[in-house]
């Protein structure tokens, strides 16, 4: 290695964006020809590069990370900032659904019967399995907090089983938003109620999703002894993402479960 | 007499601008733990027999069905099946444009 | 998956035996103002490694070669001038005035020789520096 005369970690040239460029743009022209053209091959040749690309990708910073030592505290910092910003392009990624229900519910077009919901709508009960889904991310959010003070005092043990019981609850969440979709009296093509919740709840469902498997990844590297008490920034970044994850549903249940129905 | 290495490490500690080990206060794991099965389990337990309790009193009457034009839109078919059903489609609760198929 | 599990944890468990006879490594967080611990998480002290262990040492034997830590305050006077540590006779510095200035001076700093900002007069003065 030459001597290096900085902390920052110059990173080597790699395919991975590249290959996520064009896993992206396959993606994308892909969903639009599968909605109006009904073929789904170029969705599913981009879907899979995206997929090879990220777990690759991961696994690249994984290394330099942790077996290369790449990731000094000036890194780490940087890492931070990145992670802020990309939790504050997610909010106003969900603040745009939120300003569409305001939108069309504070002022209902005659069209829909001029109410909210619209006449036909019969919303879903927000103090039965919506109320359970509160209970079941706010748990989480504690345990997960558990579990990272439990990994910094150098308790590895209470730190996997408090970080397998964030995993269940994150597991346990999306069972009960799946059954609950298979219940709901409304669909996504009635009235822009149906619209709205769908995608609104449906987007959150991916982010759990992805936010439980942000955990599972930290639940093996943990158990792997790739985290030290004091850099285990890749586990902060899950815990991050996972609060963000349950304050938008707070959201959610307030706004589209709670007043909208 | 503190080891040399202790002291090192001491001052390397106070010198620690990482924010994750910033705060350690010693009991703050068990806190969240007692937190975590005292308030938050038992929360979520709560909450479930909530569920099942309201479950047994619901009327299984749906409502009857009006062709309203603001619902089941079919401006394009769905991408998927037959373009009529929608992907969580539940016959009993989701009736097609032309109502349940059940009926 | 469970076979590598334990080959891990065997080569960390042998490493941290082995750190400790040679009595240099401390014990995981024995030591320190952290309560004993119960569990075997790693520290940095034992697991950092390439860039990452080069500044924790460094750190430790007391320089910061990479500016990691605020600089020290100067006078910025004739007689206490800010000190520039350069690995080269040449490095160019950029001089704030005051806190709440929304300008930045830049000045060439060159061995030897005590330069001004033209907005504040603050003198500047490199030093020679080597890398640990």
């Amino acid at each position: 290695m030459t001597h290096q005369l900085h902390q920052y970690h110059m990173v080597d040239p790699s395919p991975w964006p590249l290959t996520g460029a064009l896993g992206s743009l396959l993606t994308a022209s892909g969903l639009a020809l599968w909605f109006h053209t009904n073929t789904t091959t170029i969705l599913k040749l981009g879907l899979l590069t995206l997929t090879l690309t990220l777990i690759q990708w991961w696994r690249d910073v994984v290394r330099e990370g942790t077996f290369q030592g790449h990731h000094t505290k000036g890194v780490q910092k940087n890492m931070r900032y990145g992670m802020m910003l990309f939790i504050v392009s997610e909010v106003f990624f969900f603040l745009g659904f939120f300003w569409t229900l305001y939108h069309v519910s504070l002022v209902p077009t005659p069209e829909l019967g001029a109410e909210w919901p619209p006449t036909g709508i019969v919303p879903l009960n927000p103090l039965e399995v919506p109320l359970l889904n509160t209970a079941v991310l706010l748990s989480s959010g504690a345990t997960v907090t558990w579990s990272h003070h439990a990994l910094m005092q150098g308790n590895k043990k209470e730190a996997t089983y408090a970080l397998m019981i964030t995993i269940a609850l994150g597991i346990y969440f999306t069972a009960l938003q799946l059954s609950e979709y298979m219940e709901t009296p409304f669909t996504i093509s009635d009235s822009v109620y149906g619209s709205l919740f769908f995608v609104a709840t449906g987007f959150h469902g991916f982010h759990v999703m992805i936010g439980t498997t942000f955990l599972i990844v930290c639940l093996a590297r943990l158990v792997n002894f790739h985290f030290t008490t004091s850099h285990h920034f890749g586990y902060e970044a899950a815990i991050w993402y996972w609060h963000f994850v349950d304050v938008v549903w707070l959201f959610l249940f307030v706004s589209v479960y709670w007043w909208g129905s | 007499m503190i080891p040399r290495w202790t002291a090192v490490r001491l001052v390397a500690q106070g010198r620690n601008f990482a924010t994750a080990a910033g705060h350690d206060e010693g009991s703050s794991a068990r806190t969240w733990k007692i937190l975590s099965f005292v308030v938050a389990l038992p929360g979520v337990a709560i909450c479930w027999v909530n569920v099942q309790l309201k479950k047994k009193e619901h009327s299984h009457e749906r409502p009857e069905f009006i062709a309203y034009p603001h619902l089941r839109l079919r401006t394009k078919a769905y991408p998927w099946g037959d373009g009529n059903h929608s992907l969580f489609h539940n016959p009993r609760t989701n009736p097609l444009p032309t109502g349940y198929e059940d009926v | 998956m469970a076979s590598r599990l334990f080959r891990v944890c065997g080569a960390l468990r042998a490493l941290r035996a082995s750190s400790a006879a040679l009595g240099r490594g401390p014990r995981p967080l024995a030591g320190s103002s952290r309560p004993a611990s119960t569990g075997d998480m790693p520290t940095d002290e034992e697991q950092a490694t390439g860039m990452e262990r080069k500044v924790l040492d460094t750190i430790k034997q007391g320089v910061d070669p990479y500016c990691i830590n605020p600089s020290k305050p100067f006078g910025g006077t004739k007689d206490d001038p800010h000190l520039v540590p350069s690995l080269t006779n040449v490095r160019l510095v950029g001089c704030i005035c005051e806190e709440d200035a929304t300008e930045t001076y830049y000045i060439w700093l060159h061995m030897g020789k005590i330069e001004r900002c033209p907005s504040c007069g603050a003198h500047f003065k490199l030093i020679p520096y080597e890398m640990p």
